[in-house]
């Protein structure tokens, strides 16, 4: 399922107080799927405590710049859900990208 | 940090008109979108505008992606990246990717959408722009002749505007040291005034881009801007989805991402024209991300300038080694070669040989590995006959009655006539050998001059590539095999090998004296070698004079 972990949150689960040391952390358990300094998008099994879920699955998901409605809205992006295509998406949101389905990849 | 002075005088090379008339030649195409049926044409007219820079681009071509949605009017597209490389003079395995998206879109029926990719979006600042000015940032590279400690690959991205699907794709098959990604998209545009000029620098959060507290490439280039340009710098969004930037981070790669601020009012209509670019913006734009790339790329003026103007193909000439052999005369005498006894024949084929100790019997080696058994009479004293062909040089082996060796005698033991047991004491005298006599060695080192030779080439086409000049590799064994005019190379290549005779002369470094002549003459190498480099000159325009070298040359180099 696809949760939102808001940062807070995600410092307490890791015990992390940089950004990308919080993301290093989430990623040995979740696969991360985008972040700013707000919130932590992630695909996990699992509901994690803390955490708010916006969808069972990335299907139908797209992210693109902050807009509404929205699954959910930070000052950098949104994640919105739609049965159309991308092409189609992208006349209202030309922005609009697939989110990458095996997660942010960390060196 | 590159001195201010040194980026400024790049900076400087800059030509506004160069960029606004290849805008201009990118906007003529209406509409540069994948699915249009110039996909190809536009990817040529980019290619070109690389190939003027001075660039060697190749395309990467992803042709008939399928990006098919419900409506019929989407469909297969052809995503075909523009891709060239000025080469690290440094450590070319480490590259900065510069990076411009060239294909445009429009959206809206308000803007002449005619339900195809069609007509009417001329893209002039999304995204001609950011190509155009990374194409003239590779010219002013090439043209200084200046060099970057790291490659330096510009791509030019087909498939942005549908959803970074190009970038995706080249990302994807990454598996290079890529130190940082630097996009540009949309650099042209401001209708502020010029004291509030601006741009905005989206970060993306990597490990080397340690956002909270780190001396990341984003937060250096904060500090470069500022001193290069009359920008000043905004800080843009975090992890930005909107350029192909995105596509290096989500790999884990570094990158920033330029782009004006405020977005020009044309975005994706069919009003994103040239006329409607801030040519003074955009020429400090250019400036700005020139001046981070000469900073992470660590663009510094190299002792040897690349020529310009290479011609395709090209044959350099072997050098013809004469001057060793004034050496050799001096390193045979050094190595105890000049002079020797040995058994030898001036005009008869045979010679007799007669000790007058106890030595049973001998057999004679030839050069040629031809051996003969000279027997004595008496016991004492050897008294034989050994075929010598003229001019032969042998080596003699001496035996007792009992068949013990009793000494060798070869070719460069210089009393010669005694021998001596394996005790060291001396067990006879080769008193009356009528065929001994004193012989020049006249040793040659035609294996060192060869070898050095064939390293000499390696070590210019080395150069060479590190200087951006990369050699077909059809043709590559044309440029090791030879080298360039003989004098620009003949004193180094003496010099090289000097240092593999007396390398070899030093035993494994044992002999002292000629180790330390090896190191010397491998010192006088690299400093003859670099001033060498330094005058060899390709361009063939020259005329040839005395004093100006140049390569004649077959085969083929590629920047």
């Amino acid at each position: 399922m696809i949760e939102v972990i808001y940062i807070e949150r995600a410092r307490a689960i890791t015990g992390e107080s940089r950004l990308r040391a919080i993301a290093k952390a989430l990623n040995n358990s979740y696969s991360i799927l985008h972040y700013d300094d707000s919130c932590f998008v992630v695909d996990t099994f699992t509901h994690i405590d803390g955490a708010v879920s916006i969808a069972e699955s990335l299907d139908n998901l797209y992210l693109c710049e902050p807009c509404q409605p929205s699954l959910i809205e930070t000052a950098t992006f949104s994640i919105i859900r739609s049965d159309k295509p991308l092409p189609e998406i992208r006349r209202q949101h030309p922005g609009a990208i697939q989110l990458p389905s095996d997660g942010i990849k960390f060196r | 940090m590159i001195p201010k002075s040194t980026t400024q005088q790049l900076l400087s090379l800059i030509d506004i008109d160069r960029i606004i008339a290849n805008i201009e030649t990118l906007e003529a195409f209406q509409t540069r979108h994948c699915g249009w049926t110039n996909a190809q044409e536009v990817a040529d007219a980019v290619s070109a505008m690389f190939t003027d820079a001075g660039l060697s681009p190749i395309q990467d071509k992803t042709l008939d992606y399928d990006f098919s949605g419900d409506e019929a009017t989407y469909g297969l597209v052809d995503i075909i990246h523009i891709i060239a490389e000025i080469k690290g003079a440094v450590d070319p395995t480490k590259i900065v990717v510069i990076s411009a998206h060239h294909d445009s879109y429009v959206y809206g029926a308000d803007f002449g959408y005619d339900g195809s990719y069609g007509l009417r979006s001329p893209g002039a600042d999304d995204n001609a722009t950011g190509v155009t000015v990374m194409a003239e940032i590779a010219k002013c590279i090439i043209d200084s002749g200046w060099r970057p400690d790291y490659t330096i690959r510009f791509v030019s991205f087909g498939g942005e505007e549908i959803g970074l699907v190009g970038s995706g794709l080249y990302c994807e098959n990454l598996t290079e040291d890529i130190l940082l990604n630097i996009n540009l998209d949309m650099v042209g545009y401001t209708d502020a005034d010029p004291s509030e000029w601006a741009l905005e620098l989206h970060p993306y959060d990597t490990d080397d881009n340690a956002l909270d507290g780190g001396n990341s490439y984003h937060d250096r280039a904060e500090q470069i801007i500022p001193e290069s340009t009359s920008l000043s710098v905004v800080r843009g969004t975090l992890n930005s989805n909107s350029s192909d930037s995105y596509n290096f981070w989500i790999r884990g790669y570094n990158a920033i991402y330029f782009e004006e601020t405020p977005r020009t009012p044309h975005y994706h209509t069919d009003q994103d024209l040239s006329i409607n670019l801030n040519n003074d913006y955009l020429a400090e734009m250019a400036k700005a991300v020139f001046a981070v790339l000469i900073n992470f790329a660590n663009i510094v003026k190299r002792i040897v300038p690349m020529p310009n103007n290479l011609p395709s193909t090209f044959t350099l000439k072997l050098s013809t080694l004469e001057t060793i052999s004034a050496f050799e005369k001096e390193v045979n005498l050094q190595a105890g070669y000049t002079k020797k006894w040995g058994l030898a024949s001036s005009s008869s084929t045979t010679y007799t040989v007669t000790t007058d100790n106890a030595v049973a019997y001998a057999i004679a080696t030839l050069a040629t590995g031809a051996t003969a058994t000279i027997t004595g009479t008496g016991g004492a004293v050897l008294d034989g006959i050994i075929p010598i062909p003229t001019n032969q040089i042998v080596s003699l082996a001496c035996y007792d009655e009992a068949d013990d060796l009793i000494d060798t005698f070869g070719l460069n033991e210089g009393n010669g006539l005694s021998l001596y047991g394996s005790d060291g004491v001396l067990t006879g005298v080769l008193s009356s050998v009528t065929a001994w006599v004193l012989c020049n060695a006249n040793r040659t080192w035609q294996d060192k001059i060869e070898l050095a030779q064939q390293l000499l080439a390696f070590d210019i086409e080395n150069t060479l590539t590190q200087r951006g000049i990369r050699v077909d590799e059809a043709n590559g064994d044309i440029l090791v095999d030879v080298v360039t005019n003989p004098e620009t190379f003949r004193i180094a290549c003496d010099y090289k090998a000097l240092y593999l005779i007396y390398t070899d002369l030093s035993n494994g470094g044992l002999n002292e004296l000629f180790a330390g002549k090896a190191k010397k003459y491998g010192v006088l190498y690299d400093a003859e070698f670099a001033k060498a480099i330094q005058r060899m000159n390709l361009d063939p325009s020259l005329s040839g004079e005395t004093t100006v070298y140049r390569a004649e040359w077959i085969g083929s180099i590629y920047r």
